[in-house]
């Protein structure tokens, strides 16, 4: 997991080399969006939220990430979500009951204060005290400094129903500061790989330093919405979320890009709150709910 | 919905009252939200 190499690069360095390996990755896609949008366009996926086991209400943080267009952000060409022309998906989004873009952006100054101020008044828990809360390993959590877990804003413990295994490969869709991620890159050991995905610049800046700081070698923190993860498709073994999924107005954008990078036999574990009782039509259309 | 979205071998763990405590405390309770950790698997 480390390597003396890793000591000598660059915070900024290593951020730029990631930008550039997404930059060529996403020309890279390119064909396979199109076949993707065009497939997608034929055979619509069939999504219903009337199938959810409970249904996954929007009260805590974010993670999925505005396009990376915004604020200055542009890192060259950008994937868009792979939503169909059909009509069953226009109409899908039009179901929404929060515009998207003023979600993201709530998500994503909210997120950057529990970035920059951990310690913060939130209406959440935060850090060490939450992950205790949540049942992680008390091992695993001495080990990490507090600069990898003060922002750690989970919702629950995505690897107590399945553990990871050595040389698995990890997505974490909203990896936030990175506490699940360095989580998962131990278990997963010097022969698996991580790839923790966030749309806020101040939270992959505190996971990337992080990471250096540890000599991690098999964590990568790239930029990315969840509904239009950076990762090729089947790369994954496993996918891992906690408290992001709930945060996303359109969960079936979320859900198809995680199947798609999932490999056939992955699995995908995550944390993620959900209501007994049901949500008032007009608290879903308060957008100040949505991020607390 | 992960059912629908092809997913199989679903799995929820018993609700974590991850709210307790905090000011947002309040709010889950009145609709009784709690975590939960989802577990799936994409068919082979």
């Amino acid at each position: 997991m480390t390597s003396p190499a890793a000591a000598v690069i660059d915070p900024r360095a290593a951020a730029a080399r990631h930008d550039r390996i997404l930059i060529e990755r996403l020309v890279e896609l390119v064909p396979t969006l199109i076949v993707l949008m065009t497939e997608s366009g034929r055979n619509p996926p069939r999504f219903g939220y009337e199938n959810a086991p409970v249904t996954v209400f929007n009260a805590h943080l974010i993670t999925c990430r505005p396009r990376p267009t915004v604020e200055g952000n542009d890192q060259g060409p950008s994937r868009q979500p792979t939503y169909g022309t059909s009509g069953e998906r226009r109409q899908a989004m039009q179901d929404l009951h929060v515009d998207q873009d003023q979600l993201r952006h709530q998500v994503r100054d909210k997120y950057r204060q529990v970035a920059v101020a951990p310690a913060g008044d939130y209406h959440f828990h935060t850090g060490r005290r939450l992950a205790k809360k949540l049942g992680y390993d008390q091992r695993a959590l001495a080990e990490l400094p507090d600069e990898a877990v003060e922002s750690f804003a989970g919702i629950a413990n995505p690897f107590t129903l399945r553990a990871l295994e050595p040389g698995e490969r990890v997505v974490d869709v909203g990896s936030g500061g990175g506490f699940d991620s360095h989580i998962a890159a131990r278990l997963v050991g010097d022969t698996g790989t991580v790839i923790g995905v966030d749309m806020t610049r101040e939270m992959l800046d505190k996971s990337r330093t992080v990471a250096w700081e540890m000599r991690v070698t098999n964590v990568e923190f790239r930029e990315g919405l969840a509904e239009s993860l950076p990762v090729e498709s089947e790369w994954a073994d496993v996918v891992i979320s906690n408290g992001v999924i709930n945060l996303c107005p359109d969960k079936k954008a979320v859900f198809e890009e995680i199947f798609r990078v999932l490999r056939p036999g992955g699995h995908v574990q995550f944390g993620d709150i959900a209501n007994g009782r049901p949500v008032p039509e007009g608290a879903l259309q308060d957008i100040d709910l949505w991020t607390g | 919905m992960l059912e629908a979205t092809g997913l199989e071998n679903v799995a929820i763990s018993d609700p974590v009252d991850t709210f307790g405590g905090a000011s947002g405390e309040e709010k889950a309770r009145a609709y009784d939200v709690h975590g939960y950790a989802f577990l799936a698997r994409k068919p082979r």
